[in-house]
């Protein structure tokens, strides 16, 4: 052997790379430090013996490396170089993952494949780790119950759930890549186009939902649509990417449109009733009056919360007629509050005039029985004036 | 588009729309079924899209090539019906099949 061979071997067994050479069948005939060191296995245990000993024993895997290592050395395909690793054994038995690269050497009649191992245990472990997070993550946004999609720098579409399809009618393939004005109606694209560029140019990096108020949508069908959304931004390197969350709050419009009807059905018929009403909770405290009953009280304190029998209403010139008053008024509450209908006579102070009145308590009760409600009526017996 | 029921190693059932042409790994990565990797995007390069193929369907998904049957000695736990989902083309042959996946990719 030559100084400079002799050398060179010195350099392959010192090499930082995991290095070994076997014969055309596999027999290891030179294994280097590095590689050693990797796989637990002494250089002088595995010369001579079969590389297989590097690979698991398993009855589920079975790649016949030595005729991988012939596809590899004739046909090195980076893509498969670099997706397609080999699953090895330390000596310990602890499992681990190579990237193999392979060039076949000749020595006259003698093939060699000379093997170098990159050991990518940790890397694939990390990328499916990171992987799995993003799958988490994006599940997570598939099932949401909000439209949920990205534009580029460009302002085209790169992301778009289910719900955006739901949403806007675009199905995944039709909105990718185009323009986010697709999204909007024709009159309002300019001005959007404004707000998302100064978002983009501002300190803020997330705005949400309710401090933009309603905004309206254009769905492929051409209807409009109103909604709330939440946009955040991402910069990868300079390129800003744009995020929106978006809610189609038609369904909430409608039933908010509904509840305000039904809320002035019942103010028509509550404050144009001839009789003076008042909504009490269980306990007998003021939670509404009505119009009849404002007009027929000429005291402007405020009567919401308060107990019915402690207004202003019943108050009377002598203090333990007041009193009497009061009392009554409370125990004609407490009967009503277990679910009896009361109906009486009560004096009204109205300044200077005393009414008579046709007073009843009514209780009202919810599914389970319970008084949740009562209902005080008045009317004014004719003549009572005094 | 056809519809394809991906069924993860742990008996979990995907059922997704495919578009015709597009492969049965294209269309598990798309929706986000686990169980199907794809590392190397559908070059039949990684073995990481290994399904097992029910033997009611095996002939309306075609032969193998023999690059995809080598590439399969990568894979974990191959079976006779060990195919690699980005070599299958979806069409409406397909409509209704089951794709069953092994214990794990790597």
């Amino acid at each position: 052997m030559s100084f400079i061979e002799s050398k060179a071997v010195q350099l392959l067994s010192d090499l930082p790379e995991a290095l070994l050479i076997t014969t055309a069948t596999g027999e290891i005939v030179f294994f280097n430090h590095s590689v050693a060191a990797q796989s637990g296995f002494s250089i002088e245990e595995m010369i001579g013996a079969h590389v297989s000993r590097l690979l698991p024993q398993s009855s589920r895997r079975k790649v016949d490396v030595v005729t991988w290592f012939g596809r590899w050395a004739d046909n090195p395909d980076p893509e498969q170089l670099r997706y397609l690793t080999l699953e090895g054994v330390r000596k310990d038995g602890e499992s681990r993952r190579y990237q193999v690269r392979v060039s076949r050497s000749k020595d006259g009649q003698d093939t060699y494949f000379v093997i170098v191992l990159r050991d990518v245990t940790e890397e694939q472990e990390q990328t499916a780790e990171l992987r799995h997070s993003q799958l988490i993550a994006n599940r997570i946004i598939a099932i949401g119950a909000d439209a949920v999609l990205s534009i580029d720098t460009d302002f085209n579409i790169s992301f778009w759930n289910q719900q955006a399809e739901e949403v806007f009618g675009y199905t995944e393939k039709e909105a990718i890549g185009k323009n986010i004005n697709m999204l909007i109606p024709g009159d309002a694209r300019e001005a959007h186009t404004r707000r998302i560029q100064t978002f983009g140019r501002g300190k803020s990096p997330s705005r949400l939902m309710g401090e933009r108020g309603e905004i309206t949508g254009l769905h492929k069908s051409g209807k409009l649509i109103p909604l709330e959304a939440s946009i955040t931004k991402t910069f990868i390197g300079d390129k800003l990417i744009l995020s929106a969350q978006i809610r189609d709050i038609s369904l909430r419009k409608i039933a908010e449109a509904n509840l305000a009807e039904r809320e002035a059905r019942f103010s028509a018929v509550f404050n144009h009733a001839v009789e003076a009403i008042a909504l009490l909770d269980s306990e007998g405290c003021v939670l509404e009056i009505n119009e009849a009953a404002r007009e027929m009280l000429p005291i402007d304190e405020p009567a919401i919360n308060k107990p019915l029998w402690q207004l202003p209403w019943w108050n009377s010139s002598n203090a333990t007629e007041q009193a009497e008053s009061e009392e009554r008024l409370q125990a004609n509450v407490m009967e009503a509050k277990v679910g009896k209908v009361v109906h009486t006579r009560a004096t009204l102070n109205a300044g200077s005039d005393f009414f008579e009145l046709d007073f009843s308590l009514t209780p009202v009760s919810d599914r389970n029985n319970q008084v949740i409600y009562l209902i005080a009526e008045a009317r004014k017996l004719a003549g009572s004036s005094s | 588009m056809p519809k394809i029921i991906y069924v993860e190693n742990n008996g979990t059932e995907h059922e997704v729309q495919v578009a015709n042409g597009q492969s049965l790994m294209d269309g598990a990565v798309a929706r986000m079924v686990p169980g199907i990797e794809g590392d190397c995007g559908g070059l039949c390069a990684c073995a990481t899209c290994h399904i097992y193929v029910p033997a009611e369907w095996e002939s309306r998904c075609g032969e193998p090539e023999e690059l995809e049957r080598n590439i399969l000695d990568f894979a974990f736990d191959v079976q006779p019906n060990s195919r690699l989902s980005c070599q299958i083309k979806v069409s409406d042959d397909l409509e209704g099949m089951r794709v069953l996946m092994p214990e794990r990719q790597y």
